[in-house]
């Protein structure tokens, strides 16, 4: 049946969400196949790769996409014989699985793209895999031989026929075109200040009540009746296009004490069977109660006290709901013993409605245990978040405005208001950009499968080490990251770690390891790709920059600056891959990707033992503590957190500084930036400065300045065009005064001060970039 | 604020007012006094104001004692709200005398 058409879903809303889950879905089912690669006994992973196939299948098929449900089927009809321990998990198995997930990727990525219909190539890759996945199972009849959705539909049926025994006639359909709805109202409905009358009110929104037989059979007799109690039990047909939940939603208010059941249009006679048998010590003769309202019809009522007597007969437990006593009806389903019959009796009906159920009933069951993490997110558009920021950053801007004119006003009430304000405001703004932050693992987790490929691929015996999972950066810090961190993953791998038997050959474990690390250092968070590959050799290094023209003359280097080179345009090309042990193609599109983004790359390695690739990127890309400083008549903001301390500048240290351009900090030497001198600014004359200490990556350096401000937040405005190649700025922000102050680009003037330091006699110019 | 008031004319009973959860333990307390004294029931609801689910089922207690204890069971005159909740429930007293049945489900 496919319920798109017939209107019952509204797609286009949820499609999204389901989208968005699937693919979740898939990724933790990919990292349970991996880590079943290793594990093959781990329960849990087998598990949770069942649920996921379980899952999409169930919400494909609320949505019709039957392409989805008979392929996902399949597969998890060999997962669930893995999990019975009739299938081993073999590399094979494992191998089969990873591609039937990304073959499942490859559908619900034609049903994002709306791609119809699907490629002849991916329907030749569906036979293929339908067919390795048979040769899997322990029992091939169940399979469902082709993706037909009808085909699928009856090998569902007829399964659910054969758990619940209701052999006879089961999967017959029943010709009511409308939903019928059984409805108990709990005791204390009306108690609880809900009408009833209201409800069916409100029902009558969501579709016509075709027709509604209202059962008063529970009202006890007069001596006994207590009028404030509800006895009021409803059999309602309802004609209407709306969705379950939607109509389920109109008894949302009901639901925990009453009993609810909601039988699709067309249900299966089998579920009118279990309706009728659950409540078959009510008293009411409900199989009479359906024909009048039309649900059923006389020969429909017939078939199902025939499967209700043959039910009974095979003393199958179906019929033995204990609901006499109306303690038990009023208990919601899924709580009390009895009550799970329901959910497996609906769930073991109709195709696509019990999946429906199905969905449902694991959705309340995740509410209830709240185990399950997703439940305890929300989804919100990207936009709305951005939209959510960039108000913060107004917000901090007018507050510090606010601020800057309490103070001038001398009024201490007015001054102590705006302090709270302003307190609060800092604490949004962080609750603001905490929304955005998200942990890296979920990055580092997505390379395990790149690993795994590639070393296969090569030949290689690789593990990934992952640490500092839990790491949380920006959002679209990550989402910008993850290319660069492929390419270097793959380098890594590809030209980094050697094969098995040359690692043999050098005396190390056969097994080479890729680790992936990242922490957070003074507001930056550092992302390390390291190896324990065969390194750099210096050497060719200098061969080949001397080859590419990048080094002409003979300056001398550091190492660090030799390692470095390889990030430089044109240093690499696809010859160099060959002839150097590794790092090829692209080193400086990973430096310039990362340097948008305010982040610094370097590079450690050491030859034979294995190379480090050491990102650095700044937390957030929006707003920043900041520290204010003045150098003439003018505002610079300094990144708070690197500063390390504030001293004075006395009179000897000026006038050292000022032909040095370093300082005695404490018996040690601290190189210098005149931020005045830097930019060109003019200054008012002879003033007292100070100095603040920053850190950076560790090296430390003085700013030497005028004025302290003290702290300041700080919105990022990014500069314009214009200003793109203006060195030691990394953006602007807006003072409360409506003055702009420049952001200080610490790095940079960190580098400008070990490069002016490094001039001194005793060591040559430096290749700053 | 109107309260619910039961006035009894011979057999007929007129009850004004609310006809709700807040009164509906007085109402059937009264009813069922002088249900148990006569022989047939005549509710005149002309003047009921409102109407819920806790009238209606006080309502649906007599109409089935009546039918059982083969009593009269009369709607006389009934105002819009109850008409309206006796539509929604899709129960058909009005304009029957005894022997009315409540749909199928009576046996």
């Amino acid at each position: 049946m496919d319920l798109k058409s017939k209107g019952y879903v509204d797609t286009d809303s949820v499609l999204p969400d389901f989208l968005a889950e699937s693919n979740e879905l898939l990724a933790g089912m990919e990292q349970s196949l991996l880590l079943l690669e290793t594990e093959p006994t781990n329960q849990d992973a087998i598990g949770s790769v069942f649920r996921a196939a379980h899952t999409i299948k169930g919400n494909a098929g609320v949505f019709g996409f039957n392409e989805v449900v008979a392929f996902t089927h399949v597969v998890e009809n060999v997962l669930s014989d893995v999990r019975d321990g009739k299938a081993p998990v073999d590399a094979e198995i494992i191998a089969l699985l990873l591609s039937c997930r990304d073959h499942i990727a490859e559908k619900l990525d034609g049903i994002a793209k709306q791609k119809k219909p699907p490629s002849a190539e991916h329907l030749e890759t569906d036979r293929e895999l339908i067919g390795k996945l048979q040769s899997h199972l322990a029992e091939p009849a169940d399979v469902v031989p082709s993706a037909s959705a009808q085909a699928q539909a009856d090998a569902v049926s007829a399964e659910a026929a054969s758990n619940s025994l209701l052999t006879v006639n089961s999967a017959e359909r029943v010709a009511s075109q409308n939903w019928h709805i059984s409805l108990r109202m709990g005791r204390d409905v009306l108690r609880n200040g809900m009408d009833p009358l209201s409800i069916l009110h409100y029902l009558s929104g969501t579709g016509e009540i075709v027709k509604l037989v209202t059962l008063v059979d529970a009202i006890p007799s007069i001596q006994e009746m207590d009028a404030e109690t509800c006895y009021l039990a409803f059999e309602v047909e309802l004609q209407s296009h709306a969705t379950k939940e939607q109509i389920e939603s109109t008894f949302k208010f009901i639901r925990d004490d009453s009993v609810i059941h909601i039988l699709p249009p067309q249900a299966k006679i089998a579920e009118y069977v279990s309706l009728i048998n659950e409540r078959a010590n009510d008293k009411e003769n409900l199989g009479e109660i359906l024909v009048a309202c039309g649900a059923l019809t006389e020969s429909e009522l017939a078939t199902a006290l025939r499967l209700q007597q043959a039910a009974q007969e095979s003393a199958v437990p179906v019929a033995q709901t204990t609901s006499a006593g109306h303690a038990d009806l009023s208990a919601s389903p899924g709580i009390s013993p009895s009550a799970p019959l329901l959910g497996e009796i609906l769930r073991e009906s109709g195709v696509v409605h019990a999946d429906a159920v199905d969905a449902a009933l694991k959705k309340q069951t995740q509410v209830r245990e709240n185990k399950q993490p997703e439940t305890q997110y929300i989804r919100i558009r990207a936009d709305k978040l951005d939209q959510l920021i960039n108000r913060v950053g107004e917000l901090v801007i007018a507050g510090a405005g606010a601020n800057l004119v309490a103070r001038r006003a001398k009024d201490a009430l007015l001054q102590e208001a705006t302090s709270v304000i302003s307190r609060l405001v800092e604490e949004i703004r962080e609750d603001a950009l905490s929304l955005r932050m998200v942990q890296i693992g979920e990055t580092f987790n997505r390379f395990q499968r790149v690993v795994r490929d590639v070393s296969r691929e090569l030949g290689k015996n690789i593990a990934m080490v992952v640490s500092g999972a839990e790491t949380e950066l920006d959002k679209t810090v990550v989402e910008k990251i993850t290319d660069p961190l492929m390419h270097l993953v793959r380098n890594a791998i590809d030209h980094g770690i050697e094969s098995a038997q040359s690692r043999k050959e050098r005396g190390k474990a056969e097994q080479g390891t890729l680790r992936l690390n990242a922490y957070h250092d003074s507001g930056s968070i550092v992302i390390e790709v390291s190896d324990d590959g065969g390194g750099l050799s210096k050497d060719k290094i200098l061969q080949k920059a001397f080859e590419r023209g990048i080094l002409t003359g003979n300056q001398s280097l550091t190492d660090k600056e030799i390692y470095n080179l390889i990030f430089e345009a044109g240093f690499s090309t696809a010859d160099s891959v060959t002839n150097l042990s590794g790092r090829g193609v692209g080193m400086d599109v990973v430096r310039r990707n990362i340097e948008s983004l305010r982040g610094t790359v370097d590079l450690e390695t050491e030859l034979g033992v294995g190379t480090t690739v050491r990102i650095r990127l700044p937390l957030t890309l929006a707003i920043i503590d900041g520290f204010l400083v003045g150098v003439g008549k003018n505002s610079y903001v300094i990144p708070l957190d690197s500063v390390v301390e504030c001293v004075e500048l006395d009179e000897s240290g000026y006038e050292a500084g000022a032909e040095r351009s370093y300082v005695n900090l404490r018996g040690l030497i601290l190189p210098c930036v005149h931020l005045g001198k830097h930019f060109q600014i003019e200054r008012s004359g002879r003033r007292r400065e100070n100095i603040v200490v920053v850190n950076y990556g560790g090296n430390k350096a003085g700013l030497v300045v005028d004025e302290l401000f003290g702290e300041f937040q700080t919105v990022i405005k990014p500069l314009g065009k214009l200003f793109g190649g203006l060195r030691g700025i990394s953006g602007s922000t807006i003072l409360g005064s409506g003055e702009v102050a420049l952001i200080v680009d610490v790095p940079v003037l960190i580098q400008t001060a070990a490069a002016a330091e490094s001039t001194a006699p005793a060591r040559r110019g430096m290749a700053t970039h | 604020m109107s309260e619910v008031t039961i006035k009894r004319r011979g057999e007929r009973v007129k009850i004004s007012g609310e006809m709700t959860i807040y009164h509906s333990a007085q109402l059937k307390a009264e009813l069922a006094n002088h249900f148990a004294r006569c022989n047939k029931l005549e509710l005149d609801l002309s003047e009921i104001s409102e109407f819920d689910s806790a009238g209606f089922q006080v309502l649906a207690l007599f109409h089935r004692e009546a039918i059982a204890q083969k009593k009269q069971f009369t709607l006389a005159k009934c105002s819009a709200p109850v008409r309206a909740a006796l539509s929604a429930f899709q129960v058909d007293w009005l304009d029957d005398n005894a022997g009315a049945v409540l749909s199928v489900t009576m046996k």
